[in-house]
């Protein structure tokens, strides 16, 4: 299987300014790959500038040194068919969550097949016959699958979502995390899924990449070639969940 | 359903109709038993008269008309010259620092303070009063434009940019709409303003409207059209402004209050 | 996952308007609508060429209204004011042909350059220096350390007024002079808020009718033949226009007689088209027989050149005045002296 996304030697620093006496370095000397169709975890305590490595391979950012590949080509810009997914505030507040969705395939000329497709992806996330609400009238759990809805219905062949699941309350999350099973395996998509939710990591990740803290390096990268639903409290995933537990520097692992 | 709304409307005023309608009585009732001569403090009834006179003649109809189109004229060009100068100034940071100050500068200055200039440059009539309204509004509303586009929240535009939207369609799907709470209070208060302003201005200017009516009425020693006057500009004001209300209630804009 | 059914959207309808769309239409046909309505009332439909006149509401301009009323066949524009300096820039810019003004603002404007010619008078005496109703006793020495009301500086009420404080000794630093639009001095003499005012009718009248005040002189005992308002014209006009001004100069002379004549008829007249109380405008008219005479409306140049002498004294008047290049009485009817 090829890479889908290649980061080879990448550092980000932000220049000092009066304030500062040194540069900030956020990332230092980061190396991994991304396998394509893979689900990939990026783990790692907060503000460790796992949102900013994000947001460079979606484009929204350079690197001040190394190099971000994406099927093989270097990233100039965001791309509608890297689609990300934000933390909060992703859907536009102004348009509903039909028009919201419809974004993603605003090129298609014919209004009545978008109109028709979008209504297809309003089911498909469940939200079906909200299309005329506002984001404001939705729940969180609603809105984020409204924002994924938008982000499928381009057929994106990546998905980057920054910790999306991390407003909402703990039973929705729950669900969500089954929910992106299932867009997974239904859409051929590479998804880049930020979150510091260890056991979220475990549940859904092919791949985990774990951070360290500023100066940002790679901890690790596991691998997790085992089968849906996982159930990490026996077996060598409950190993991998102890071991992952210690890296972070937590002890008693529940 | 139709009902049902008239119901809701008439219950959340009530009380403000009960309290204002107990004011006009004690009015009224106290000019009768201070004995206080209509020259000095007229009465209700006397004020109903006074109105229903400039009715007849028609002359309440045709000042009424003067001033609101002159807050009209006034009013639309300079919403329609300070949006889009306060969209560009609002993303193009230099152009803003430069050009700022100049606006935060030139606000304060009461339009009425402008009025010699006016009338010199435009004469007497409608023209001098649709330039202070003009003035009025103009800047306060490059401010407000200004800062809610300054104020975006940029995910709005990275998500923007993530798909592909760009040019004209950036500009009037996302940074105009993203702006455009802030715009409506800009417009409400502006709105406000001008009203302020034209019977202001009509009572140096010009030769009809409402504030020339307050002055005429004042000439020809009428008190009673006087606060007749006033009470029609009251209200007007008032309808003014709960025209402006509905825009804030729809929920593409209703929105970003929520949010605080 | 769960499903509520709630409202659908329609499908997108390509005739079917947002709600941007419907605001633009709504404000572009609000924008017609004021704008007919506006034209239609208050517009005037066609360009004109009758003469505009320019006056305010006082008992000296009563030939407009009656002139207005009683000759139909001689069209002109009148053109009501509520300020002396509005009618200045107006006949400054252009918007006024002619005006009844104070003679001594028309003075000044032609000593500043600007080209207009004072044809006639409005009328004479027509003046009260009124006093509050409390005063004992009243006389011109009463007034010292008092607070009096003027309509302008630039009046022959002021001018008068210093030289009756000079005749009785009384220093102006004594007294305390605010200018005040005259509809708001019987009023203010009534709150106590000034103690004295002189002004034109209907002003002192009005003070005397609403009990505020008392009349400590009338011109007309103390001044006869007091001079307020004149009638100017511009210069420009007056070359290209002369036969028109005629006749209407020759009407408004002769109205001066008809009032004398008619006294109870101008007062309605008058009072109908000021907006003002009849009885008021009746009393100014009535009370007395020279309270108010229309009838010698001809300026003489020694009255104009010690006004502009009184004006020069007063610090209101600066270079030189020419009389000769400013009266021209050649319109009026009976021309003497």
């Amino acid at each position: 299987m090829s890479n889908k996304v290649v980061i080879q030697g990448l550092y980000k620093t932000y220049e000092k300014n009066t304030v500062q006496s040194a540069d900030k370095h956020v990332l230092v000397d980061l190396n991994f790959t991304v396998p394509t169709r893979s689900f990939t975890c990026f783990l790692g305590p907060s503000g460790c500038g796992k949102s900013t490595l994000l947001r460079i391979i979606a484009g929204f950012d350079n690197p001040s040194r190394g190099a971000v590949l994406v099927d093989g080509e270097p990233v100039c810009g965001p791309n509608p068919k890297h689609i990300f997914v934000f933390q909060e505030d992703g859907l536009f507040p102004w348009f509903t969550a039909h028009e919201n969705i419809e974004l993603g395939i605003r090129h298609l000329k014919d209004a009545q097949k978008r109109h028709e497709l979008v209504l297809e992806y309003l089911e498909m996330v469940g939200l079906s016959g909200f299309g005329a609400y506002y984001p404001h009238e939705l729940s969180g759990g609603m809105r984020r699958r409204a924002e994924v809805a938008r982000a499928l219905i381009a057929n994106p062949d990546i998905l980057f979502m920054d910790e999306p699941f991390g407003a909402l309350d703990f039973v929705t999350r729950l669900q969500m995390r089954e929910e992106m099973l299932n867009v997974h395996a239904m859409f051929p998509t590479t998804i880049l899924f930020i979150t510091h939710d260890i056991d979220e990591a475990i549940q859904l990740a092919d791949q985990i990449v774990l951070f360290t803290e500023r100066p940002t390096r790679i901890k690790e990268v596991l691998a997790l070639d085992y089968p849906h639903p996982r159930d990490f409290t026996k077996g060598e995933l409950a190993a991998i969940r102890r071991h992952i537990y210690r890296l972070m520097g937590v002890h008693a692992a529940l | 359903m139709r009902a049902n709304g008239l119901k809701k409307w008439f219950e959340e005023r009530w009380s403000a109709f009960l309290l204002s309608f107990l004011i006009l009585v004690l009015w009224e009732t106290a000019v009768h038993v201070f004995e206080i001569k209509p020259e000095r403090f007229p009465g209700v009834f006397q004020i109903l008269k006074g109105l229903w006179e400039l009715i007849q003649d028609g002359r309440l109809l045709d000042y009424v008309v003067a001033s609101l189109f002159r807050v009209t004229w006034g009013y639309l060009l300079a919403v329609g010259l300070a949006v889009p100068l306060g969209i560009f100034l609002g993303v193009k940071p230099f152009w803003r620092r430069t050009i700022n100050p100049i606006v935060q500068f030139l606000r304060p200055i009461s339009p009425l303070a402008w009025t010699p200039i006016a009338l010199m440059w435009l004469g007497i009539g409608d023209y001098p009063a649709i330039f202070l309204i003009f003035l009025a509004v103009f800047f306060p509303m490059v401010l407000f434009t200004t800062s809610g586009v300054a104020g975006i929240n940029p995910t709005y535009l990275y998500a923007a940019s993530n798909f592909g939207i760009a040019g004209h369609e950036l500009y009037s799907r996302v940074i105009l709409q993203a702006a455009l709470p802030e715009i409506i209070t800009g417009l409400r208060i502006t709105l406000g303003t001008a009203w302020l302003v034209i019977v202001a201005a009509e009572m140096i200017a010009v030769k009809s409207g409402l504030g020339y009516l307050i002055v005429d009425a004042r000439n020809s020693l009428r008190m009673d059209q006087v606060l007749g006057g006033m009470f029609v500009i009251g209200l007007i004001g008032l309808l003014l402004d709960n025209v402006v209300r509905q825009l804030e209630k729809l929920p593409s804009i209703r929105w970003k209050r929520l949010k605080q | 996952m769960g499903h509520i059914k709630a409202n659908s959207p329609s499908p997108m309808n390509m005739k079917k308007l947002t709600i941007g769309q419907r605001i633009f239409l709504g404000v572009l046909l609000w924008i017609i609508f004021i704008s007919g309505l506006h034209s239609w009332r208050n517009g005037e439909l066609f360009a004109s060429n009758v003469l505009r006149v320019g006056f305010v509401p006082i008992t000296c301009h009563l030939l407009c209204p009656v002139t207005y009323e009683l000759n139909k066949d001689i069209p002109f524009k009148p053109i009501k004011f509520t300020a002396w300096p509005e009618m200045c820039e107006a006949l400054k810019s252009g918007e006024l042909d002619m005006a009844f003004i104070l003679a001594p603002l028309a003075i000044m404007l032609n000593a500043q350059g600007f080209p207009i010619k004072l044809v006639m008078l409005g009328h004479r005496n027509g003046t009260g220096l009124m006093v509050r109703k409390d005063a004992e006793n009243a006389d011109l020495n009463w007034l010292e350390h008092k607070t009096i009301a003027i309509p302008i500086r630039f009046s022959n009420q002021y001018l008068t007024l210093l030289d009756l404080l000079d005749e009785a000794h009384i220093p102006e630093s004594s007294i305390k002079l605010v200018e005040m639009p005259p509809p708001d001095m019987p009023s203010s003499l009534a709150m106590g808020a000034v103690d004295a005012y002189i002004v034109g009718e209907p002003y002192a009248a009005a003070g005397e009718l609403n009990g505020a005040g008392q009349i400590l002189y009338l011109m007309k005992d103390i001044r006869p033949g007091f001079i307020s308002s004149v009638l100017v014209v511009r210069e420009d006009v007056l070359k290209k226009r002369k036969k028109d001004l005629q006749r209407l100069i020759q009407a408004f002379y002769k109205n001066g007689a008809w009032i004398e004549a008619h006294r109870k008829e101008a007062a309605a007249i008058g009072a109908a088209f000021y907006r003002l109380p009849n009885a008021l405008i009746e009393h100014v008219l009535l009370s007395q027989p020279d309270r108010v005479l229309y009838n010698d409306l001809l300026p003489r140049k020694q009255e104009i050149e010690a006004m502009a002498a009184s004006m020069q004294k007063r610090g209101l008047l600066k270079g030189n005045f020419d009389v000769n290049a400013f009266l021209d009485t050649s319109m009026i009817p009976e021309v003497s002296r």
